[in-house]
């Protein structure tokens, strides 16, 4: 049954309309066949018959004058009938008066019997039975075959010549359709049409594809001019971004100088005494409003510089050695805070990433982890890796004065956000860290406790090269 | 009818003996005779006799038939007709009668009887061999320890009667 599903429609329906075919001729055929056979049998029993009565009637005197020869030689006559095995003639008691049997009884292919009671003047007087063989039949069966065979075989070449005629009207148009969408595939031209349709089920077939087409059409130009709007849109949001990121640059640059100057000349007044005693108390608060504001106008350069160099190619990076790097760096602020830094990189040595800004992660968590280390203790910092599917987990612990999780969860990654003011930082740490991870389509997450350490897990999406 | 029955498988018994033969028994042999006698009746085309309505069986001289055939013309008939016996003794006792049956011991001359029977209608049964020849239309005779007849059938048609060819076929013709 699986093949004649992968066939062709072509070829179901030839093979369909031949087997009907088939079926109906053979079933006649049988009919016609079992019908003759039984006719034949019919009239081979009825002339049967009228021998056993003809013989019946002869050997009614036989039997009154008890002469055995003579219905012997009655009998006798009947192998003039080839057909006839054997004949017996009974009494009226049943006992066998005369026999004749042309050959050893044992054959019993299509046995007919007959057997006719004889009477004079009513009065019962034997038996004859007959027992034939119908020799005719098996060259009468012969023939029938041979003929139904031929009639087969004309009826299935009547099919085949009937059904290739006839599947051009469907098979035809189906080819048609199979070969309109094989074109509209591979072009990809959706204002291809099917012509001359019909009323037909193909028909219907070939309207819909048509609508099908026609939907796709206008839906595919729908998206194309959206696709152009978007891409207009984002062409300017690009170009308003960058106008924007350049203002943001220019302003913050621009602001460098004027703020070093004006805290220059804040120092060299107070230098020279300028200021009047009663007045110290302002001229210092003026002071640090400076300072604090060149602060963050170097933070902000600092962020402007970093973000021009996100989107950084990937390169095979040697976590310990990257680590060590570091370390070298910030060597001062280790030493002076005594802190202790282990790493454990077993698990997941390496790892594809811009190592520029790997080795700022790890060196503003590491800093981040000495600045709010908890009071009197040195800091205690573990770093592990962990390979994770397409992710290194980088996790660091340490054991400083925590984050409120609680009040500060949303403003975690925020620029310039300051969870502990008592501390020096900028507040752009966290945030730096977190629009590397993200870039790159990685994830953070934070576990932290007050006064007992601070978790961070970092998955960072590890590339191929 | 129903006798009859019972007679003639009394008949196809006895017969079994008659064929085995060991010992001339000749009580069964007057009994099948007597009933091919009878037999013999719707087996021949009689004369329209007018005045006629009983069927008489004549016997001439004295047999062992008497019996058996005293035992068939008590039941049956022939074309309706009750059958009546009648006995001579001599040919000129003889009168009309439809079978004839020259007993063995008749001791008579068999042309005095053909003779006074001649055209008359009777069919005449002899038990002698060589009778047939010598004009009797029906003669007995054993054949392999069988009883068959031979049948002279220009005796037969001389006296006016016919045979039916199931007789014939059965008899030995006698020309």
């Amino acid at each position: 049954m699986a093949v004649f599903k992968n066939l062709s429609i072509k070829n179901k329906l030839i093979i369909i309309q031949t087997t009907t075919a088939f079926i109906v001729v053979l079933v006649c055929c049988i009919f016609f066949v079992l019908n003759d056979i039984k006719t034949f049998k019919d009239t081979a029993r009825r002339k049967m018959y009228s021998l056993a009565r003809i013989v019946g009637e002869n050997a009614v005197s036989t039997l009154v004058f008890l002469d055995q020869d003579a219905a012997t030689q009655i009998l006798m006559k009947l192998n003039k009938e080839p057909d006839i095995t054997q004949a017996a003639v009974f009494d009226k008691n049943g006992k066998l008066f005369a026999r004749y049997a042309r050959e050893q009884p044992g054959s019993d292919k299509d046995k007919l019997m007959v057997s006719y009671k004889f009477y004079q003047e009513k009065e019962f007087m034997g038996t004859v039975v007959l027992h034939a063989e119908l020799n005719e039949l098996d060259k009468i069966i012969g023939n029938y075959i041979k003929v139904t065979v031929l009639v087969l075989l004309a009826a299935i070449m009547a099919a085949l010549l009937l059904s290739a005629f006839l599947q051009r009207s469907i098979v035809h148009r189906l080819l048609k359709l199979v070969s309109k969408t094989k074109e509209i595939a591979r072009t990809g031209n959706y204002a291809l049409r099917v012509e001359g349709a019909g009323n037909d089920e193909i028909g219907i077939l070939s309207d819909g594809f048509n609508n099908m087409l026609e939907q796709i059409e206008n839906m595919n130009r729908f998206l194309k001019e959206n696709n152009e709007s978007l891409k207009n849109y984002s062409l300017s949001l690009e170009r308003t971004n960058k106008e924007l990121e350049e203002f943001a640059y220019i302003s913050s640059h621009d602001m460098k100088s004027p703020i070093t100057s004006l805290i220059g000349m804040l120092t060299l007044i107070q230098q020279k005494e300028a200021v009047q005693p009663g007045q110290q108390h302002l001229f210092e608060l003026a002071v640090n409003s400076a300072r604090q504001m060149q602060k963050t106008i170097n933070a902000l350069n600092e962020i402007i510089a970093f973000r021009k160099t996100l989107k950084v190619e990937r390169e095979k990076i040697n976590l310990v050695e990257a680590l060590e790097e570091v370390k070298l760096r910030i060597y001062d602020m280790i030493t002076s805070s005594g802190a202790v830094i282990q790493a454990d990189f077993t698990k997941c040595r390496f790892i594809y990433y811009p190592a520029v800004h790997l080795k700022s992660i790890f060196q503003n968590l590491i800093t981040n982890a000495i600045k709010y280390k908890q009071n009197g203790h040195p800091p205690k910092i573990d770093i592990t890796t962990n390979c994770e599917d397409k992710f290194v987990v980088l996790e660091v612990k340490d054991q400083g004065m925590g984050i409120d999780m609680d009040l500060y969860k949303d403003k975690l990654y925020g620029l310039f956000q300051r969870f502990h003011t008592h501390v020096e930082g900028s507040g752009i740490g966290l945030h730096m860290i977190y629009s590397i991870v993200e870039s790159y389509g990685g994830k953070i997450y934070i576990e932290s406790e007050v006064n007992k350490g601070t978790t961070f897990k970092i998955y960072l999406a590890n590339g191929t090269l | 009818m129903r006798n009859f029955r019972l007679f003639i498988a009394l008949l196809v018994f006895t017969f079994r003996s008659v064929s085995i033969w060991g010992q001339k028994d000749k009580a069964s042999e007057y009994n099948l005779k007597a009933a091919f006698i009878y037999n013999f009746t719707r087996y021949i085309e009689w004369k329209e006799e007018s005045a006629e309505n009983e069927f008489i069986i004549g016997i001439i001289g004295a047999s062992p038939i008497n019996d058996p055939l005293g035992e068939i013309v008590k039941t049956e008939t022939v074309d309706n007709k009750k059958i009546t016996i009648k006995r001579f003794s001599k040919p000129a006792d003889i009168s009309f009668c439809h079978i004839l049956f020259i007993s063995q011991n008749a001791g008579v001359a068999l042309d005095d009887i053909l003779a006074k029977m001649s055209g008359k209608g009777t069919l005449i049964i002899s038990e002698q061999n060589g009778y047939a020849e010598l004009g009797t239309a029906i003669n007995f005779v054993i054949v392999n320890r069988k009883l068959k007849f031979e049948a002279n059938v220009r005796a037969i048609n001389s006296a006016g009667l016919t045979a039916s060819s199931q007789l014939l076929k059965l008899a030995i013709i006698i020309k």
